[in-house]
């Protein structure tokens, strides 16, 4: 009841203030006039009646006043009016305002960016239900490299059958792509074959239509399909009435029983259908070892994370004393959401430090200039405090005269980061997650405007506090032609500036480390020849091409087809592309005496045509790549990377000796090594895990290949070529993914070079905002000695002197913010060594040239004042007095 | 609740409130009325009568709307709101409790005297 009437009576008081200072007088008025009449009845002539009212009121504007201060939001009137005199003075200094909106602008605008990128990644909570009891599970046998792999069906039903810890455990498969035909042009879709009850463990259910149910999640009933809202809005016109009816994918009818709402993207925003998951009985018999599904689990209640990792332990334990057989020993339990942004986390929370040191590089640059003009105003402060304002009303009245500053400044931040977020999103690297959730949300509005106040705060009270412990007397008597101005107040000033320095240093350190990275990383050779290939991705439909025999038939008449295309130079095939982010790996047997190295004991099986070795520039060391003598039925044959040619066969000749699939896993032939060929870095040009053997695509045919082009120069300009070459052999088969080698190189290093260009970019700018406090400070200096330097050069002082002496000032600042820095750099740096490669996070190189960058700038922003302090002319400032 | 209010003040306060409860009046009549209902001994001024009102105003005891007066011009009319009877009757009982106070101390005083 109350507070409305409050809030009622302080908007009047601040928003109707003319009306209510009328309706004010109106009532003093009526108070008066009434006063007069009451006296005239009481038998006064009217004018001794005016006469003995005015007696008895007294001074009416005295009143006037007490009532107006006596009004709720008087102070805030106050405010308000401080803040229009903060706007006179901004307008009345254009360059010094335009200066301070850019900092504020420029710090606002990449703390906004970078957090909106954060909280859209890393803190928002995933859209299920009660997203913190969602946990991803893994098999894991980490001594021999698979930290986290895939899940077994049968393992599955085991931990379902014995576990205490989950609600449900759920599993899909992220790699189903189908060939959509039928209405408009064939097209590869990105679906993911899901568990019956993976819907309810998450805590999503369709917009249009229903989930799968438990019998097809049974081989033989699989056939129906979920589409995603932006499939069902681009290919099917959001056709209300689509459930129940069918589509071909891979050239099988699949009825649709559901639509997702736009807000479910998963496993990643890439998909657009789900369909059933349905596990081959030999797999859920352990005939057949796979780990193909991905597990997914919703924690019961009050269940910790410790928990479900130790009872999962223990049930590991148990199916490992009943199949000793299991590669894969070990179960992870993760929680969801940290699983998902594991790969980013790090680097996520590095920029967001780096920014927030820009921003706290800004707002002290900011009070160094405010500082400077608070300086000018002293006398002017001093003067007030004497006559009697308040400290607290001086420092009040700074805050306000900020204000229009910041709100010009912080709405062009916004602006800023508005616009920087729309062009990132494009462009962010594809390692990042959740990109879909990057914006600038209320939430990140919310801290911008946080971050804004903080920033004003250390921009106005710094300044304010000058005001606040002004010795009056001195302040007032300190006169013009004082030769060192107030000491303390050019010491605080250099102050500022040195912590810029001290907080300048560690971002250059960063931001130079993360280049180097950069450097190293691009001169790592991936083992191949990176330039002048186009590649594209095939999935070719078994259901087309029954057996393997048509498979790799119609895979040799694209390879033929796409080899016609002028330009062409030579075309292969492989199962799994380098840095394109696909992994397959098997545990092989070698026949040598020697045993690989358990750690090395996974693999990666590659499936390659004659001409693959070609195309991708891997040379062949020894022996022969495929040729047209492997067939079907001639001799299993195969080749391995060096790396194994030298760790199994040391000192000899790989060619002729043989291997084969660890005998526990699959039984096969053995294959006869007839060639030895480079090692490629397959996952990534940071991380070399595994090694490589090759199988002939005619003997081992996989239906999921990719096509490696190498072509004349500009190898992007023949995609549609190898299109219609493709669509030649078969015009139902769609090409999906296709990029120049070099693309998928970049998109490898994509974060790699955000991480250079944000943290180099703010590093620069709080070089360049350093610059300009050394500056400023330095010119203050000198404007301010000029009469000191006049009697310094009338006494027989050298020009040369002069400027010295101003320079080194000026090395002083960057020499004592560079000693505070490098604590802090090694410090930081430290803590970013999992965001560097082929650099030491305390590279000497880095620290000195950081160092060496901030000195140069030191006496360049130094040497523009000295030249002025040298130019004196002693004649004219000692007769200016 | 609210501040620590001095004696006159508060007396002030008390004596508006009370003034009122019967009708809403304007300010001139409320010391009009206060003066002679006390035989001409109080004295409202007009510099102390309206920043009383303004606070009794912000406070949420009185409330005020523009009326036609007895001489028929416009003239802010003041009331008790809910909150302000309440108020009247706490500060009444106060009231009533510290003169009371007060005459225990002068009569027992002039009793030892005597």
């Amino acid at each position: 009841m109350r507070w409305h009437h409050r809030l009622y009576v302080a908007l009047r008081g601040l928003f109707g203030s003319s009306t209510l200072a009328r309706e004010l007088n109106e009532e003093l008025q009526f108070h008066f006039d009434r006063q007069v009449q009451a006296n005239i009845e009481s038998g006064m002539t009217p004018e001794r009646a005016r006469r003995s009212a005015a007696i008895t009121i007294g001074n009416q504007d005295v009143i006037r006043e007490a009532l107006r201060d006596g009004q709720t939001g008087a102070m805030l009137r106050q405010f308000g009016r401080d803040v229009s005199h903060g706007v006179r003075l901004m307008m009345k200094a254009p360059g010094f305002s335009f200066a301070a909106i850019a900092i504020i602008a420029l710090g606002v605008g990449a703390v906004t960016a970078i957090f909106s990128v954060v909280y859209g990644v890393a803190l928002k909570p995933l859209p299920f239900r009660e997203p913190d009891r969602l946990v991803n599970i893994y098999s894991a046998s980490p001594n021999i490299g698979y930290a986290r792999m895939a899940v077994n069906g049968a393992d599955h039903r085991d931990w379902l059958a014995s576990n205490h810890v989950f609600e449900d455990i759920a599993l899909y498969r992220s790699l189903a792509n189908f060939n959509l035909t039928g209405a408009g042009d064939p097209e590869r879709l990105l679906a993911a074959r899901i568990s019956a009850n993976l819907l309810p463990v998450l805590g999503v259910s369709p917009a249009i239509g229903r989930g799968f149910t438990e019998e097809e999640d049974e081989i033989g009933s699989e056939n129906v399909v979920l589409l995603s809202d932006a499939l069902w809005r681009r290919r099917f016109g959001a056709d209300p009435s689509i459930v129940g009816k069918a589509i071909m994918l891979s050239g099988v009818a699949h009825t649709i029983v559901g639509v997702m709402g736009p807000e479910f993207q998963y496993p990643a925003r890439e998909f657009q259908a789900w369909t059933a998951l349905a596990i081959s009985p030999g797999e859920l018999t352990r005939k057949v070892r796979g780990n193909n599904n991905l597990a997914v689990a919703r924690l019961k209640p009050g269940v910790t994370i410790e928990e479900a990792q130790s009872e999962m332990s223990a049930i590991a334990a148990r199916i490992m004393k009943a199949d000793p057989q299991n590669v894969l020993p070990e179960v992870i339990v993760v929680p969801m959401h940290a699983d998902l942004i594991t790969n980013v986390r790090s680097a996520l929370y590095v920029m967001l430090a780096a920014v927030l040191c820009l921003l706290l590089v800004a707002a002290l640059n900011l009070a160094t200039l405010l500082s400077a003009r608070a300086a000018s105003r002293s006398r002017e402060h001093a003067v007030r405090l004497a006559l009697g304002a308040s400290r607290e009303r001086v420092a009040l009245q700074s805050m306000a005269e900020v204000t229009p500053l910041l709100a010009i400044g912080g709405a062009m931040g916004v602006a800023i980061a508005a616009y920087t977020v729309a062009a990132f999103i494009p462009l962010a690297p594809p390692t990042l997650p959740r990109v879909e959730n990057i914006r600038l949300s209320i939430e990140v509005l919310l801290a911008s405007i946080a971050v804004l106040s903080v920033t004003g705060l250390i921009a106005s009270v710094l300044p304010a506090a000058h005001a606040w412990n002004a010795d009056l007397t001195g302040a007032t008597r300190e006169e013009t032609r004082s030769t060192t101005g107030s000491v303390r107040q050019s010491r605080a000033r250099s102050a500022l500036v040195v912590v810029q320095i001290a907080l300048a240093l560690p971002l250059l350190v960063g931001g130079l480390l993360l280049t180097r990275t950069f450097a190293a990383l691009n001169a790592q050779s991936p083992g191949f020849e990176r330039d002048n290939i186009l590649t594209g991705h095939l999935a070719i439909p078994r259901s087309k091409y029954r057996n393997d025999a048509a498979v790799a038939q119609v895979e040799e008449r694209i390879l033929e087809s796409v080899s016609r295309i002028p330009g062409v130079a030579s075309a292969g095939m492989v199962n799994r592309l380098p840095l394109a982010g696909g992994v397959s790996m098997v545990i092989f047997e070698f026949d040598s005496p020697r045993a690989l190295d358990p750690a090395l004991s996974a693999v990666d099986m590659r499936v390659a045509s004659e001409d693959y070795f070609k195309a991708m520039g891997i040379p062949v060391l020894e022996g022969r790549a495929f040729d047209a003598r492997d067939t079907a039925a001639s001799t299993p044959v195969g080749l391995i990377d060096e790396r194994i040619a030298k760790l199994m066969w040391p000192g000899e000749s790989a060619i002729g000796k043989r291997f084969r699939v660890a005998p526990h896993l699959m039984k096969t032939a053995w294959f006869e090594i007839v060639g030895v060929v480079g090692h490629i870095r397959h996952d990534s040009i940071d991380a070399d895990p595994r090694t490589q053997v090759y199988w002939s695509f005619k003997q081992m045919p996989m239906d999921r290949m990719a096509l490696a082009v190498r072509t004349e120069p500009n190898a992007a300009a023949l995609t549609s070529s190898v299109v219609r070459a493709v669509h030649e052999i078969d015009p139902e088969q769609p090409v999906y993914d296709m990029r120049t080698m070099d693309e998928w190189v970049d998109r490898s290093l994509g974060q790699r070079w955000m991480n250079m260009a944000l943290v180099g970019t703010f590093a620069s700018v709080a070089l360049a905002l350093s610059a300009i406090g050394v500056y400023g400070v330095i010119a203050f200096g000198v404007a301010r000695q000029r009469r000191e330097f006049g009697i310094r050069l009338a006494l027989g002082a050298s020009r040369r002197s002069i400027a010295a002496s101003v320079v080194k000032h000026g090395l002083a600042l960057a020499g004592i913010g560079i000693g505070a820095g490098m604590a802090m750099s090694i410090g930081v740096t430290r803590s970013m060594s999992s965001l560097l490669f082929g650099v030491n996070p305390t590279d000497v190189i880095s620290l000195t040239a950081a160092t060496l960058a901030i000195l140069f700038v030191a006496i360049l922003a130094s040497y523009l004042p000295a030249r002025r302090a040298a130019a004196v002319d002693p004649a004219v400032t000692l007769r200016a007095e | 609740m609210g501040k620590p209010t001095d004696l006159v003040q508060g007396t002030v306060d008390l004596l508006i409130l009370k003034t009122i409860a019967l009708e809403p009046m304007h300010g001139w009549a409320i010391a009009q009325r206060i003066r002679q209902l006390s035989d001409d001994i109080l004295q409202v001024q007009q510099g102390s009568l309206y920043p009383a009102l303004q606070r009794l105003e912000k406070q949420g005891w009185i409330t005020a709307d523009w009326g036609a007066s007895e001489n028929n011009r416009r003239a802010r009319f003041y009331r008790l709101t809910k909150a302000g009877q309440k108020r009247l009757t706490q500060e009444e009982a106060a009231w009533a409790r510290l003169s009371g106070g007060i005459g225990m101390v002068l009569r027992n005083t002039a009793l030892k005297k005597a």
